[in-house]
């Protein structure tokens, strides 16, 4: 997965940067101005290109250290809760935007070292766990100046904590969220977010059903590509 | 009729010849029967405008009359030689004036004060702010003329920050160290730099006068001090120069937009109880000396893109008796930083009868990179160690450590002149190894220290910098003893910080 995140931020930048020299390359026209006319009809108005139409496909990576949070599972046949350690993860994003500011789409997203701080169990704590979240993008960006927007963004979706050798926690999750999103050329962007994740898994053992959860505050360092 | 007048006429005109001819003789024909007129005269060159780089950066400019040179002198006028013999001599008119050499501006600093031979970085970035060793204010002389400038300038900075300490393992300090406070600290700094420049010679002078929000912070605590910089140098621009006060020695480890001196990011997961420790990056003799001691560091400057610091730092400090010398080198080619440094200090005892002897050295370097006007980053690593001998001149195994710091810091920027925001990350890893293995001979203190941040700057009018900061850290500590305990030590914190350079 890691180097599946690597290839695809690679794959992002060399798409950002041959976008970016597209922009450079085509030489500006001659602006219309130029030309004397000795009777004008009128103020003669210089030349500009048409303002490129907003692009609409936005694919992003973004890394994840959760570094607050709280994580609940089963021990001895009861749910304790305890302070999650520091977890970090990868997300990828793909939003397509329909209406003004906003966007819809997919933003899958892996998390490691989901544990305890200090394992609230007496036995020795078991390996750290693994969180893959299956989500939708739900988004609205408000562009504040040139280059600079303010977004706030939903994401619901479908969560597997799993652990080697143990039976999978799964269930329903959802991110609440804003950050500022930064155009560093016309198809390159950055954004830094900060939001709230709720999970809702749970795990199933001997018939018995038991919270398996994980709540962090979100925080989303990443860039982009837009088309 | 006519004849009488005529008479009566060369009558008068006889004896007017008759008296005043001795003396217009006497005085030598030619000779002048006033002073030369006294008037100011013009500066020796027009008043500087300051607008080098920007014209509003002039504050003020004050031409005022200077003392001639007297090298230079014109002749004294010739009244003594006219005064009539037993007369009241006049007063002494003065001479005129040469072209004055020097004139006085009170300046706000221009933006060419603040020298970018080679790119220092995104603009209004963190390594924007740096000036890589370079000589700054840079005040030069204009045209060949000599110039005294007055420098105004300098900053504040004001921070709104709230922390939380989430110790937890086997040891006291984790009931007692769960914390959570908000505080607003700032700080205003006020710099003036005097300088006399001429051809490419300089003389200038700094203090940096600083004003702190938090009046119950103590004059030695981190941050209470009232004056920052203090010191007086001389040399030629681009070329070299001696100083000496206080000042801080050249930066080798860059932090990036967090680590702000001061902060709690900066601090890290140390909380009241916790064992000490901090980031180790060739920062023994970089700060400001506190105490009654100060630096002298010679700076050359042999190619445009080479500079070099030979600090030494004397006088007592908390200890007593210091003497320290940091010698550091920069390359810079504006896109590639590199830089790299060692140091050594000793602190001995003023008793004669001490034995006292705190020795550190340190060795560390940094690379950074800058891609205007989007992306820049660097990385930093440094190693030292300090051997601790009492007063009685016994070893301090606990207080004898090694101090190893890495890290790296990246910051990205839209490029945009008229709404520039700044997206900034970076961490610092620290570990603390001492030789306190008297309780148990397989263990010895071991700390770490992690600390990160992550921050979005945004500058209002290009004036004032926005800045949002997070902050996460945590230290883990393995306590030599017996039997020996470890405990770990979390801190969340979050700043808003409003700063404004002038």
């Amino acid at each position: 997965m890691r180097k599946a995140s690597t290839l695809i931020g690679l794959t992002l930048v060399a798409l950002g940067a041959g976008a970016r020299a597209e922009d450079v390359a085509p030489p500006a026209p001659a602006p219309a101005a130029a030309v004397v006319d000795p009777f004008p009809a009128a103020t003669p108005v210089a030349w500009a290109p048409p303002p490129a139409p907003r692009p609409r496909l936005r694919i992003g990576l973004s890394f994840l250290p959760m570094g607050l949070g709280k994580f609940t599972t089963p021990i001895g046949g009861n749910t304790t809760q305890g302070d999650a350690s520091l977890a970090y993860g990868a997300g990828l994003s793909a939003s397509y935007r329909i209406l003004a500011g906003f966007s819809l789409g997919v933003a899958p997203q892996i998390i490691y070292n989901v544990n305890y701080k200090a394992y609230p169990g007496s036995l020795k704590a078991p390996p750290a766990d693994k969180e893959i979240d299956l989500m939708a993008r739900l988004a609205y960006t408000f562009p504040i100046v040139e280059t600079i927007g303010l977004y706030v963004e939903a994401l619901p979706g479908y969560s597997i904590i799993s652990q080697p050798g143990s039976t999978s926690a799964n269930g329903f999750v959802v991110a609440l969220g804003g950050g500022v999103d930064m155009q560093m050329t016309d198809h390159i962007f950055a954004n830094l977010g900060v939001g709230y994740q709720l999970g809702f898994q749970s795990v199933t053992i001997a018939g018995t059903t038991f919270d398996n959860r994980a709540r962090y505050v979100r925080v989303a360092l990443g860039g982009g590509v837009r088309f | 009729m006519k004849t009488t007048a005529r008479f009566a006429q060369t009558g008068l005109l006889t004896a007017f010849i008759l008296f005043t001819g001795p003396i217009a003789f006497a005085a030598g024909a030619g000779s002048p029967t006033e002073a030369p007129p006294t008037e100011v005269a013009p500066p020796a060159m027009p008043p500087p405008t300051g607008g080098e780089a920007s014209p509003p950066s002039t504050v003020v400019v004050v031409p005022v009359p200077v003392q001639p040179n007297p090298a230079v002198a014109s002749p004294a006028p010739a009244r003594e030689a006219t005064a009539v013999a037993g007369s009241i001599p006049p007063p002494p008119e003065p001479a005129v004036e040469a072209p004055p050499v020097t004139e006085i501006g009170v300046q706000r600093l221009p933006g060419s004060a603040y020298p970018e031979p080679q790119t220092r970085g995104l603009k209004y970035g963190s390594l924007w702010l740096t000036f890589h060793g370079l000589q700054w204010p840079y005040l030069p002389a204009k045209a060949g003329r000599d110039r005294f400038v007055i420098g105004l300038s300098g900053w504040g900075w004001l921070d709104t920050a709230y922390v939380k300490f989430f110790p937890w393992g086997n040891a006291a300090q984790t009931n007692n160290d769960h914390l959570a406070y908000p505080t607003q600290q700032g700080r205003m700094l006020l710099r003036v730099t005097p300088t006399y420049s001429f051809a490419d010679w300089f003389v200038q002078g700094q203090v940096e006068l600083v004003g702190t929000e938090n009046q119950t912070i103590e004059r030695s605590a981190v941050g209470g001090a009232d004056t920052d910089d203090l010191w007086l140098r001389i040399g030629q621009w681009n070329k070299w120069d001696f100083q000496v006060g206080r000042f801080e020695g050249w930066e080798v480890f860059h932090l990036g937009m967090g680590l702000d001196q001061n902060t709690f990011e900066r601090q890290g997961a140390v909380a009241p109880n916790d064992n000490a420790i901090s980031y180790y990056g060739l920062t023994d003799n970089e700060f400001r000396p506190q105490g009654a001691a100060g630096n002298l560091a010679l700076h050359y400057y042999p190619l445009p893109f080479l500079r070099v610091e030979a600090l030494g730092t004397v006088g007592s400090a908390a200890n007593g008796p210091v003497v320290a010398t940091r010698p550091v080198a920069i390359i810079d080619f504006g896109w590639l930083k590199l830089k790299g440094g060692v140091e050594w200090q000793q602190e001995t005892g003023q008793k004669e009868s001490s034995q006292l002897k705190i020795t550190s050295k340190g060795v560390g370097g940094a690379v950074q990179f800058v891609f205007e006007p989007h992306i820049e980053f660097g990385l930093n690593i440094a190693q030292g160690t300090v051997v601790n001998i009492s007063d009685a001149g016994l070893p301090q195994p606990q207080s004898t450590f090694t101090r190893t710091s890495y890290g790296g810091f990246a910051n990205v920027s839209n490029g945009s002149e008229r709404y520039p925001l700044l997206f900034g990350v970076g961490g610092l890893f620290t570990r603390d190894v001492d030789q306190n293995n008297t309780a148990n001979p397989n263990v010895v203190d071991n700390y770490w220290l992690w600390q990160s941040f992550a921050a979005v700057q945004y500058v209002v009018f290009q004036q004032l910098y926005i800045k949002l900061v997070g902050g996460y850290s945590r230290a883990h500590y393995l306590v030599a003893g017996s039997p020996a305990y470890q405990y770990d030590d979390e801190m969340y914190s979050v700043r808003l910080r409003f700063s404004f350079y002038f």
